[in-house]
């Protein structure tokens, strides 16, 4: 096969995205379905609007390339580039989760992941819910163990 | 404005992913504080007794309490300066539920016991922000045979909280230098490394152990239980210092060697002398190059080096609190608290420099009262350098 093979995606929002099919078989969704000959031509995207899809295939690309390069780039910097990458607003960290985790890019997913635990680590569970508007349901047991659980009685 | 992101919507799988990459108890703990769905996604840290020949592993983690910070609702206004306080606790077995908690000098295994009036009995950490610096552990002796000496360091790998019983591996260092291990099932230690060496530090970097020699020779242990050199010795002409201790800092690791004074150079050294320090000199390990780079500004970071863990706080927005400095006892004298700083090079009795003293809590009970039995309360303390 030859690896200049270029496939074209469709982002929900139908734009065009032409990339190689190295690239575009980072995703193991997109590869799955090139292979079983079930993917169209464009192949549509679903769930992913342009704005994303282009995102994603950013970073597909640099994967493919550092991986290919005859001086393996090193880890560090490839380290440094995925942490700029993540440096993005919520909304579209949350898309890039999404869109990841349906295109079924592990190494994004590990990524995207791995930044929003940093943004929970160490902070109040108070702060977590407000960062991420999530509603206190616990019942009052479960509010009373909690509230034990994350006690300390000194000594 | 931001439009508010509906995170709620995002796959609980994904939240259990989330969840997953936490990798400290505290974490894990608080996670599963937030909401119904999130406390079932992720199991509690279960901890075990981790017995290793002739005694077993105890466990005390080195914190940073912070009040969370009160950030006005104007983005022009500089956020104000963060207040924190390290703290070093360990949690005792309950039978009621609910954890009573020993706190310690965060260098030593010295527990503190004065507290002073002001001093809650209760503390909800949930009202704080709590960040895991460092998780210590300590070996307790139980029977007389089955370890070869005095145990001086042990660490454990994996790292807690994923640790497994059966598939933790403990290394330490006993007597005057000695490197071994031992892993579940064991009977005995093990003996490591060249019998000939003397083993000064070790530490867990990135899931392996790293030992220090005293020539500043950096190693690690491979799975097969070898030492493969990790790096050139810290001062290649002989003219290092005496103790070295590893840290890691912002991802790299540090070698702090330790000089001590004239006196307890020369004089003759029994195990168990006190020896006091004169001066420090830092490297970092440039992994790149395969050298030591020393380090005269370490900016924002206040390095510590405790009896039985080395850790490093980054003090970066804290209000008036001073890095660039090193926390120390001094060997075989665990109640003498030090301070270097590293502008001037000088070294202070901690209780004697109020500004290293804003990040140490309970303040500054620990570091032991002067002579004039001067010792502030957490209150004093507070009002003096926080208004």
């Amino acid at each position: 096969m030859a690896t200049s093979r270029k496939v074209t995606l469709l982002s929900s929002d139908g734009e065009s995205f032409e990339v190689e099919q190295s690239v575009a078989v980072e995703s193991i969704t997109i590869k799955d379905s090139i292979e079983e000959g079930s993917a169209g031509n464009p192949i549509p995207v679903p769930k992913v609007n342009s704005k994303i899809l282009a995102k994603v295939i950013e970073y597909c690309k640099k994967h493919v390339e550092s991986a290919k390069a005859e001086d393996r780039v090193d880890d560090e910097d490839l380290v440094a580039w995925d942490a700029d990458f993540v440096k993005v607003d919520q909304a579209t960290l949350f898309d890039l989760i999404r869109a990841a985790n349906f295109l079924n890019i592990k190494s994004l997913l590990d990524l995207t992941c791995q930044t929003v635990a940093d943004m929970i680590k160490g902070k109040t569970p108070e702060e977590k819910r407000k960062t991420f508007t999530i509603r206190n349901d616990f019942t009052p047991e479960e509010e009373e163990e909690v509230r034990r659980e994350n006690q300390w009685a000194f000594e | 404005m931001e439009k508010p992101v509906s995170w709620s919507k995002l796959p609980t799988e994904l939240w259990s992913m989330i969840g997953k990459k936490l990798d400290t108890h505290m974490d894990v703990c608080r996670f599963r504080s937030v909401c119904s769905s999130w406390r079932s996604l992720i199991p509690p840290v279960s901890e075990f007794e981790l017995r290793a020949g002739g005694g077993f592993i105890g466990q005390r983690t080195v914190c940073l309490l912070e009040p969370p910070p009160t950030s006005p609702r104007d983005s022009r206004c500089p956020p104000s300066p963060r207040e924190g306080w390290l703290i070093k606790i360990a949690e005792k077995e309950d039978l009621g539920g609910g954890g009573r908690v020993q706190l310690f000098n965060p260098l030593s295994k010295r527990p503190i016991s004065f507290k002073g009036g002001t001093f809650p009995k209760v503390l909800c950490t949930m009202d704080y922000r709590v960040t895991e610096i460092c998780v210590e552990r300590h070996f307790i002796e139980e029977d007389e045979v089955g370890y070869p000496g005095r145990v001086r360091k042990v660490i454990t790998l994996p790292d807690p909280p994923r640790a497994v019983r059966e598939e933790t591996l403990v290394v330490g260092i006993f007597g005057e230098g000695k490197l071994t291990w031992w892993k579940h099932g064991d009977e005995v230690w093990h003996r490591l490394g060249d019998p000939n060496c003397r083993y000064d530090d070790l530490i867990a970097y990135k899931g392996q152990c790293y030992v220090v020699d005293r020539f500043g020779i950096v190693s690690w242990i491979d799975p097969s239980f070898k030492i493969v050199q990790f790096s050139p010795p810290v001062c290649g002409d002989g003219s290092g210092g005496d103790r070295k201790h590893l840290v890691e800092s912002g991802g790299d690791l540090y070698t702090v060697d330790r000089y001590f004074d004239e006196e307890s150079r020369f004089s003759g050294i029994q195990a168990g002398d006190v020896r006091e320090a004169a001066g420090f000199k830092v490297y970092r390990l440039n992994q790149e190059w395969g050298k030591w780079d020393e380090i005269r500004n370490l900016g924002d970071v206040a390095l510590f080096l405790g009896d039985y863990s080395c850790f490093s706080v980054s003090v970066k927005g804290f209000g008036g609190c001073k890095g660039n400095c090193i926390y120390f006892t001094e060997i075989n004298a665990w109640w003498k608290v030090r301070v270097l700083n590293m502008e001037d090079r000088s070294i202070k009795r901690a209780s004697h420099s109020p500004d290293h003293l804003r990040i140490l809590w309970p303040p500054p009970a620990w570091v032991a009262p002067d002579a004039d039995g001067f010792a502030l309360s957490p209150a004093h303390l507070r009002s003096r350098c926080f208004s």
